[in-house]
């Protein structure tokens, strides 16, 4: 299958190397450093399951090597509208391009750009993180669950499962992506928004007992409004979320406080805020998530200000 | 009058220079770097209201120019028990301490090392920093609100607040330090917290409309507590007090303490102020979410820096 990786980051980079490694033909899409970087070294992945190191096939422009079967849609958020835009006529006819972006609101934004089939929504659960420019780290699991926007069980996505399974990536075909795509929001909007602000490990915050109950108390937030959204989620998603982070993500570093860290714009907007759009559309009260949301478009602003500040001459 | 800055940071170090300044015979307590600073080139501030440079007195030990009349005290919160302690002994016959420290629990701290009737309390109405050892920033407002804890005008207060007057730096003598004290609190949770966490001068964090109105939030939780406390305060005092803080001069520029203390990699003080309200709200049983999320926010952060 030709895949084009769109948005070589640290979930684009890490499931693009598997594919790439199981033989299916790759291409990346990068910008900047990272794009000249993984032009003259390659791709370097640090993995418990697995190094890989080689080169690739990367460009910045994602026509070159069109049409592609499948896109993996991987950019942040906030950069949706113009990577959607570079991309026309870049689809082979009947292939998907699969979103594995934050929050729940990058599938209509994408349905768009390239109307209703084109789309698949994705969940990537992966504990990894852009280390230096062309260099990726794998710290824990490597799962894509993902589907059709409509359920159903398509050649193209039991094509993508063939790829996938090849690749070692063990991900799942639902039926229902779009409660997938809130459960990840469930724990997103919780745990990268408080991580983020408070530079804490998802350990550290669950340590302490008023850090753990405002987790607690954003999730709980969250799941009523994914259920007047229409997820099938329950309350015991939030205790097994709550047991799995405890006892497997206890050092992970959250992809916002990544880009805190990094000083990069933080993409906050589609986890906090939209959980606060999707609450305000359904008159749910969410006043935990509308705080942290606030002060992370504040620490947002001041991000990019020190930036600006930093980078003159 | 004879008087000791304990702890020359930004509160210390404005009130002591202009104390100074207008004749009183200033001592400042201070450690490190501003010690050495203080001691080998004096003050140097830079106001709106004129930059000047100042000599002062300065010692790590506030034992070496004992007794004095009045003690202003101005050490971070989480150091008020040790601060108090080395202040034994240092006070003259029928002399005051006068805390200046944010929060609404350090005159009650303070009588547990001091006897009761020789502990006042005040709120500091400055904007100040200290930009580098011995440097200090003064960007807005200087009066200090201060009274008995009993609310008596005595003699000893009314020196004070002539000594205040004199200066230029009297709010008010005041017969009920508790409803000023909450009226301090409440613009400290609304602001400290936000832009600590935001990062951002007060001016940013009202400009946007999401972050006023959760300042305005904090603003009201802290009025419910206060009220239950006994301080007179109304939600109309709050917006009324939103909309002064709106208009002051240079509002990019101020920086409050918390964040200075976050920028510099210091401990944040925190606790008393979004852990005083959450207190006294589980004693009057009323919920204050906003509240409990930035003191839980802050809370990790401070442990972030203090694992440093």
């Amino acid at each position: 299958m030709k895949i084009l990786v769109m948005g070589a980051g640290a979930i684009g980079a890490y499931f693009g190397a598997r594919l790439h490694q199981a033989g299916e033909q790759v291409v990346f899409c990068a910008r900047g450093r990272n794009l000249q970087a993984l032009k003259e070294h390659g791709l370097e992945l640090k993995s418990p399951r697995g190094d890989f190191n080689g080169r690739v096939t990367v460009t910045a422009n994602p026509c070159e090597f069109a049409p592609y079967d499948l896109i993996l849609f991987c950019v942040k958020m906030y950069d949706t509208d113009a990577a959607a835009k570079s991309l026309a006529g870049c689809l082979a006819a009947g292939g998907a391009i699969l979103t594995l972006q934050n929050g729940v609101e990058s599938e209509s934004r994408l349905v768009e750009h390239f109307g209703r089939d084109a789309i698949m929504a994705g969940c990537a659960r992966a504990g990894v993180e852009l280390v230096g420019p062309g260099k990726v780290q794998h710290v824990t699991t490597g799962v894509i669950e993902y589907g059709e926007l409509d359920g159903g069980e398509t050649p193209r996505a039991l094509k993508i499962a063939e790829a996938f399974r090849r690749a070692g990536i063990f991900g799942e075909l639902v039926s229902d992506i779009f409660s997938f795509r809130w459960s990840k929001l469930l724990w997103n909007s919780a745990f990268n928004t408080v991580t983020t602000l408070t530079r804490r490990t998802v350990g550290e915050v669950l340590d302490d007992p008023d850090g753990a109950a405002l987790i607690r108390t954003l999730m709980h937030e969250t799941l009523a409004v994914a259920q007047a959204d229409g997820a099938q989620l329950g309350r015991e998603r939030i205790e097994s979320l709550l047991e799995h982070s405890r006892k497997n993500l206890r050092a992970l570093k959250t992809s916002t406080r990544q880009d805190y860290d990094r000083g990069t714009r933080l993409e906050y907007d589609a986890l906090s805020g939209g959980v606060v759009r999707a609450a305000r559309r359904h008159r749910v009260a969410v006043p935990a998530m509308e705080t942290v949301h606030t002060l992370l478009k504040l620490l947002d602003r001041s991000v990019a200000a020190a930036q600006v500040t930093s980078s003159k001459p | 009058m004879k008087i000791l800055v304990m702890g020359a940071g930004a509160i210390g170090a404005f009130y002591g220079a202009w104390l100074q300044r207008a004749g009183d015979e200033v001592y400042f307590c201070a450690r490190g770097e501003h010690l050495r600073a203080l001691r080998e080139s004096g003050l140097e501030a830079k106001s709106v209201s004129g930059d000047f440079h100042l000599a002062v007195k300065a010692s790590s030990d506030p034992r070496e120019f004992a007794p004095y009349e009045l003690i202003l005290f101005c050490v971070k919160s989480q150091d008020t028990i040790s601060a108090a302690r080395q202040l034994v002994g240092c006070l003259a016959e029928g002399g005051a301490v006068l805390t200046l420290q944010n929060g609404v629990e350090n005159e009650a701290r303070l009588c547990e090392v001091f006897p009761r009737d020789q502990v006042m309390g005040g709120n500091a109405r400055v904007g100040a920093e200290i930009t580098a050892p011995g440097k200090l920033l003064h960007t807005v407002g200087g009066n200090a609100e201060i009274g008995e804890l009993d609310g008596r005008k005595t003699p000893r207060a009314e020196r004070i607040a002539e000594s205040f007057r004199r200066a230029g730096v009297l709010g008010e003598l005041t017969g009920d330090l508790l409803t000023l004290r909450w009226h301090k609190l409440m613009g400290n949770n609304g602001t400290n917290t936000v832009c600590t966490l935001g990062r951002c001068s007060v001016g940013a964090a009202i400009a946007d409309p999401e972050s006023a109105a959760l300042v305005r939030q904090l603003f009201i939780e802290t009025v419910w507590v206060g009220r239950a406390e006994g301080a007179k305060l109304t939600e109309e005092e709050a917006d009324l007090q939103f909309r002064r803080m709106s208009k002051y001069p240079n509002l990019n520029s101020i920086r409050p303490s918390t964040l200075q203390d976050l920028e510099k990699g210091k401990r944040l003080e925190y606790d008393a102020i979004t852990g005083a309200i959450l207190r006294a709200a589980k004693r009057h049983g009323i919920a204050v979410p906003a509240t409990e999320t930035v003191h839980a926010l802050l809370k990790l952060l401070d442990a972030g820096i203090a694992a440093r």
